[in-house]
């Protein structure tokens, strides 16, 4: 697969747009509405077995903040993989593929989070043991086998209906990786009654810093904000060697 | 001026006579004395470019370390601390622009070892490694016949000999198959690849022009992100990749030679000849005035500066030594230099494709070379893997035709001052377990005739080094394999000049070089043509 270099520009620019825009919007609702964009209070309207429209809404919102950055390599696979005249459509498919699935997911971790909510667990309770779950499932080998398959692309069909269907099922696969690496995080920041937005923030950085990650062997180990650090380091060491020379 | 000078390996016939190669062999005989874990030791420095003996990366069987045959005698304890493997092994750099400076230093690196211990054995204290350049005159393709000795003039054994170096035949008969290689030693029926420096035609170090095929001489820009399935540079591919695979060769089914595979390569001391002979091309290139290394500070920066691993390789003395690009971005900043940096002819590639349109002159070359730039898209691919097994396996490619009309309007035009599109064959996904195979792809190959007849649809030859590395499911390539890009625009053009290029079916055949057992489970997972032009 080649990439057309204007090509990948294009998309790193229409997806930190995208995801600039979802930012603003959660800001905003979560200022003019509140209790929107925080998703503990739709627990209620979960409770009735139903979730609500806003719940979809603010949940696709988190998704298009937090999650696009990530997608911007697998877009740009998908567009390479395409035919010029395709590649729309292709996009299309892949984002619905990948988004239909953490709507699944939001759903069902939207339940969870409400089923807690009234199991009489206090809320310090709750986010406590959740915390724990969260930094256990981010040591875990599970963990990264999800990270590994993050980063796995596969060619694509580039004609009819079977290119749909690839790029469809592509970034569902995507989707469930992503899911299945993310979920614990994602799970914690439901069950927060405040502060969505500095967690949802600090939440984006791992998850972008631990996707720039080398793929590694399935073990338990510490993992997450490696690649930052050692982006910071790797700044500070080249500029010490430039005022050394 | 430089202190040290790299000369040519063939001097003095190739032999011990020749004191560079003499001097070599007691460095690294020095050095394979020393444990796995001494970072001053041959194998530890193997280990830096690529490794097979840590529990992680072992495979129980060969590759792996302890399964190696012959000599020399690899050992596969002790291990290093699991902190020094992360620091140290494992570095090399490969498709990627990264991959002439990262060896750069290793050389260096190593070299200065060999010459502490040279020097400890009494030796010539401005010793330098030997390159072998196999493009020299005469039989210098073959291996210099040092490294075939059993035993150095003394009678003890020669550090050099390696078992595990059985040629591009399989026969041990040792050679590198250029064109005149290939003269002194005839293909078997099913090989076709011939090792060439055309890359030094080449006028851009990363991306492309009416010079350059991407990815470029020096390797595709790679940044952040891993799950890319970047081609090798067009260094890296040929003549480094070829040679390589054809130096090693295979002897079974499941065994091959060891400079086949990253994890292996550097425990053959041919290996840093042939590197030798890499680096000095790379300097060869640069004394053209036009050809340029990257100045872009992701380049000279290094990976290092992206938060990826730094380069960093022992010293002598327990000492070491991080470099990143821009320390080694030419050999005047290095204190040595190559017996021979003689440019060679370069040949350009958009007149000669014009000749071969019937165009007899381009108005403005630099216009016509500009307008082929960085406007890549897919022309059409076939429907699914391919499994190459025993002699060959075969595939057709469907083109788009819309896409298709717009090459052969780039062909139809070329004459108003205009560049045709280049069209490019992407293997993508190559997977597999025997790197020590070579690849050669045929396009319209008739059906049922004898590839060897008909050379003109040759769309090249690729050598799968890497393969079983890239193709670990928990490896860096996360299993996606490797990836290569063939510049077909010749017979695109042969097609057009035919008037066969209205057609929406490409035959693709897929020839190896020797017999792919099963085992070798060798697939690609899509075979898809692009074209990279103006926009139109």
């Amino acid at each position: 697969m080649i990439y057309d270099d204007r090509d990948r520009v294009r998309v790193r620019n229409a997806v930190l747009a995208v995801t600039t825009l979802a930012w603003v919007l959660v800001w905003t609702r979560s200022m003019r509405i509140p209790g929107l964009s925080d998703p503990h209070a739709h627990h209620h309207a979960i409770s009735r077995g139903a979730v609500s429209a806003s719940a979809a809404v603010d949940w696709m919102l988190m998704l298009a903040a937090m999650m696009a950055p990530v997608l911007i390599q697998p877009i740009r696979f998908v567009r390479g993989s395409s035919l010029a005249l395709h590649r729309t459509r292709s996009t299309l498919l892949f984002v619905a593929g990948y988004t239909a699935v953490w709507m699944f997911a939001g759903a069902l971790m939207l339940l969870l989070a409400a089923a807690l909510g009234s199991s009489g667990f206090s809320l310090y309770v709750r986010v406590g043991a959740f915390f724990l779950i969260a930094l256990t499932w981010q040591c875990s080998p599970a963990k990264q086998a999800c990270l590994n398959r993050c980063h796995v692309l596969w060619a694509l069909a580039a004609f009819g209906r079977a290119a749909d269907t690839d790029a469809l099922v592509f970034g569902a696969t995507q989707g469930v990786w992503c899911a299945g690496s993310c979920w614990a995080w994602m799970l914690l920041l439901l069950l927060l009654s405040s502060g969505h937005i500095v967690a949802m923030a600090a939440t984006t950085v791992l998850i972008f810093s631990e996707r720039l990650d080398d793929p590694a062997p399935v073990s338990w180990r510490w993992r997450g904000l490696g690649r930052a650090r050692r982006i910071v380091a790797g700044r500070v060491m080249v500029r010490k060697r430039a005022r050394a020379a | 001026m430089a202190t040290y000078t790299r000369a040519n390996a063939w001097n003095n016939r190739g032999t011990f006579d020749n004191k560079d190669l003499y001097w070599y062999a007691i460095g690294v005989r020095a050095m394979m004395d020393r444990a796995l874990n001494d970072p001053a030791s041959w194998w530890f420095f193997a280990a830096i470019h690529g490794e097979y003996v840590t529990p992680d990366n072992d495979p129980g069987k060969f590759p792996g370390w302890g399964y190696i045959p012959g000599v020399p005698k690899v050992p596969t304890t002790p291990l290093p601390t699991p902190n020094v493997v992360k620091i140290y092994w494992n570095q090399c750099q490969h498709q990627s622009w990264f991959f002439p400076p990262w060896h750069r230093g290793y050389l260096v690196a190593l070299e200065a070892q060999l010459r502490e211990d040279i020097v400890q054995a009494k030796g010539p204290t401005n010793w330098a490694l030997p390159y072998w350049d196999y493009f020299g005159p005469g039989d210098e393709f073959d291996i210099p016949p040092a490294f075939t000795q059993q035993n150095m003039p003394n009678g003890s054994p020669n550090p050099l000999f390696v078992t595990a170096r059985y040629g591009p035949y399989a026969n041990n008969i040792v050679f590198d198959p250029t064109a005149m290689g290939l003269k002194k030693y005839p293909p078997p029926p099913n090989f076709h690849g011939v090792v060439t420096e055309k890359c030094l035609s080449n006028s851009v170090y990363t991306g492309s022009d009416s010079n350059t095929p991407l990815p470029g001489f020096g390797g595709p820009l790679t940044g952040f992100w891993h799950g890319d399935v970047y081609p090798s540079g067009n260094l890296e591919q040929d003549p480094h990749n070829l040679t390589h695979v054809f130096v090693g060769g295979s002897v079974s089914d499941t065994v091959y030679g060891l400079m086949s595979d990253p994890g292996l390569a550097a425990l053959d001391p041919i290996f840093y000849l042939h590197h030798a002979n890499i680096d000095r091309m790379w300097a060869v290139w640069n004394s053209n005035s036009s050809h340029n290394n990257p100045s872009d500070p992701n380049w000279l920066k290094g990976p290092a500066a992206s938060g990826e691993r730094e380069f960093i390789m022992p010293m002598p003395g327990k000492k070491s030594w991080r470099y990143i690009p821009k320390d080694v971005n030419s050999l005047s900043q290095m204190d040595y230099t190559y017996e021979n940096l003689k440019q060679v002819p370069v040949v350009d590639l958009l007149a000669l494709r014009l000749s071969r349109l019937g165009i007899r002159a381009v108005a403005t070359p630099g216009a016509a070379a500009e307008s082929v730039r960085n406007s890549v898209e897919l022309v059409g691919a076939n429907d699914g893997p391919m499994s190459i097994k025993g002699s060959g396996a075969s595939t057709t490619v469907r083109l788009d035709t819309e896409v298709r009309q717009k090459v052969a309007h780039s062909l139809s035009v070329a004459a108003e001052n205009s560049a045709p599109d280049r069209v490019y064959l992407n293997l993508e996904n190559v997977r597999g377990t025997h790197d020590a195979t070579a690849l050669s792809i045929f396009i319209n190959l008739p059906e049922g005739s004898n590839p060897g007849d008909h050379p003109d649809l040759l769309a090249g030859t690729v050598a799968l080094f890497g393969l079983r590395r890239a193709s670990l499911a928990d490896g860096k390539h996360v299993g996606g394999g490797l990836s290569f890009l063939l510049d077909i625009s010749a017979i695109v053009d042969r097609m057009h000049l035919d008037n066969a290029l209205n057609t929406d079916n490409l035959r693709v055949m897929i020839v190896p070089n020797r017999p792919v057992s099963d085992n070798a489970q060798i697939t690609v997972e899509r075979v898809s043509i692009y074209r990279e032009g103006p926009k139109r």
